[in-house]
């Protein structure tokens, strides 16, 4: 299999496996290997050799603190910024000085005294103890439920709009390959509403946001706004709305940017969808 | 002892001694990718301590379909490290700085699997690689660049960075199927599409 028979070559096959390909060429390498069994053989061959470079790095023994602050986290306790290594000696306790030996323990008279416990006052201290701790556990759990059904309900509206959205006839669909995720570009007919469907988007951490782009073909990227990675589907969403039609951009791109979005991008689009070709 | 995947569901329940069993059984290995990539002990600890967070409140994502729990956990290793480098605008650093030999020493009472000692082969292939095919595959897959900004970083034309790159992967996936890889690296019960996340 050669490049001149229409395939890719085997420099930018294995390249894609190691996410090297320069971002004009990963969408028409991806594109062409999703549709050739020979050429997406020889991706799989190389994208082992890809997860084995993962799997060959040589554990590396983690910093002993690192597991109590993580320890600390996930009980929700706050962490302080340097977590020590070993536990602090115990404060030492001045000696008890003769006056205190001599009346310590005795009645008047010298009898020994012996020592009362109230177990009905402990009892209810406990229980006290107890009924407090259980209420704050479930007003976490009541705040933790709120936030889930919040976030149902938000994806629940979403999707209702995407549906309406592809019900509408004459929508077009463009599937979209890519490093980073797959999916499909669902236009309207006049091109100015679509819906973007991805696959496969990494997870990123908290204090990261996806964001989409419109890219003219010269000037700035526009932003289209965040996307939310959505964990309880096999696919996440985002509708599109341009006040023009989508094909006088050269393309729509999704980055990965700092919580709460950039002016502009920060750093290369991990999908980009090739808009130069649409005709509506 | 209790499968990776009972540990992950029960972790998706907040369950924290699960969280911490599958800490104890694969921080080493996060913490190892992350220091290879960073080259740096306080970023690598602040990427693994990154890693477990995601899988404190991402557990739920994880599908076991579509590969082992350490794969998974390698593959947000490598992109949160890449983040980090990104973010950090960091050159890379030099290659060949590794001691091949005591590189696996640090676990030595750790009881190789037939996929650990086939892990470690391709550790020693890539290290026998030729320098200048084994920079650009470092460079790649460890630091994210393309061909564009490997051939920049080393001062080489682009087809040369290319021609390396296809030929030190050509030399590591002989290696890795003569290394008895019929078997899947990862666990793969279902089929890869081109477009799968690295």
């Amino acid at each position: 299999m050669e490049k001149g028979q229409g395939h890719p070559s085997r420099e930018e096959i294995s390249a894609l496996a190691l996410g090297a390909l320069d971002p004009d060429e990963t969408g028409t390498v991806s594109r062409h290997v999703q549709g050739c069994a020979d050429c997406q053989r020889i991706l799989t061959e190389y994208q082992q050799v890809a997860d084995g470079l993962l799997l060959a790095a040589p554990p590396q023994e983690a910093p002993r603190q690192l597991r109590a602050r993580l320890a600390r986290v996930v009980d929700g306790k706050p962490v302080t910024a340097r977590e020590p290594d070993v536990p602090q000696a115990p404060v030492a306790r001045p000696p008890p000085s003769t006056d205190d030996l001599r009346f310590a323990g005795t009645r008047r008279g010298g009898q020994p005294r012996r020592l009362r416990i109230n177990w009905m006052s402990v009892g209810l201290g406990l229980a006290v103890l107890a009924l407090l701790a259980m209420n704050v556990g479930l007003a976490v759990r009541i705040r933790l439920l709120e936030r889930q059904q919040q976030a149902l309900l938000q994806l629940i509206d979403e999707n209702q709009s995407s549906l309406a959205l592809v019900a509408q006839p004459g929508m077009r669909a463009l599937p979209i390959t890519g490093e980073r995720g797959e999916g499909n570009l669902v236009i309207s007919p006049d091109g100015k509403q679509a819906i973007l469907f991805l696959r496969g988007l990494p997870e990123i951490s908290p204090s990261r946001t996806y964001q989409v782009w419109l890219i003219p073909a010269e000037g700035a990227p526009e932003s289209a706004g965040l996307m939310e990675r959505q964990d309880s589907q096999p696919y996440s969403s985002f509708i599109l709305q341009s006040p023009v039609a989508l094909n006088s951009y050269a393309a729509i791109g999704v980055s990965v940017e700092p919580a709460g979005g950039s002016a502009a991008p920060t750093r290369e689009p991990i999908i980009v969808i090739d808009l130069k070709d649409l005709s509506l | 002892m209790n499968s990776d995947d009972e540990l992950v569901n029960r972790v998706a329940l907040q369950d924290k001694d699960a969280f911490l069993a599958l800490y104890d059984r694969y921080v080493n290995r996060v913490h190892g990718l992350a220091l290879r990539m960073v080259r740096d002990g306080q970023t690598a600890e602040e990427v693994t301590q990154d890693v477990f967070l995601k899988l404190w409140s991402r557990a739920r994502s994880y599908l076991a379909t579509r590969g082992t729990l350490i794969a998974w956990l390698l593959a947000i290793t490598r992109n949160t490290a890449l983040d980090r480098l990104r973010l950090e605008n960091r050159r890379p650093p030099a290659a060949g700085d590794d001691d091949p030999e005591s590189a696996w020493d640090v676990l030595a009472d750790e009881q190789f699997s037939t996929d650990e000692a086939r892990w470690r082969s391709l550790y020693f292939a890539i290290l026998a690689l030729p320098v200048d095919q084994r920079q650009v595959i470092e460079l790649a897959y460890y630091q994210g660049m393309s061909h564009s900004e490997i051939a920049g970083h080393l001062g080489w034309p682009v087809g040369t960075v290319k021609t390396r790159m296809r030929l030190g992967m050509d030399r590591l996936r002989q290696e890795w199927l003569e290394s008895g890889s019929t078997a899947q690296p990862v666990e793969q019960k279902s089929k890869r599409s081109a477009a799968d996340v690295s």
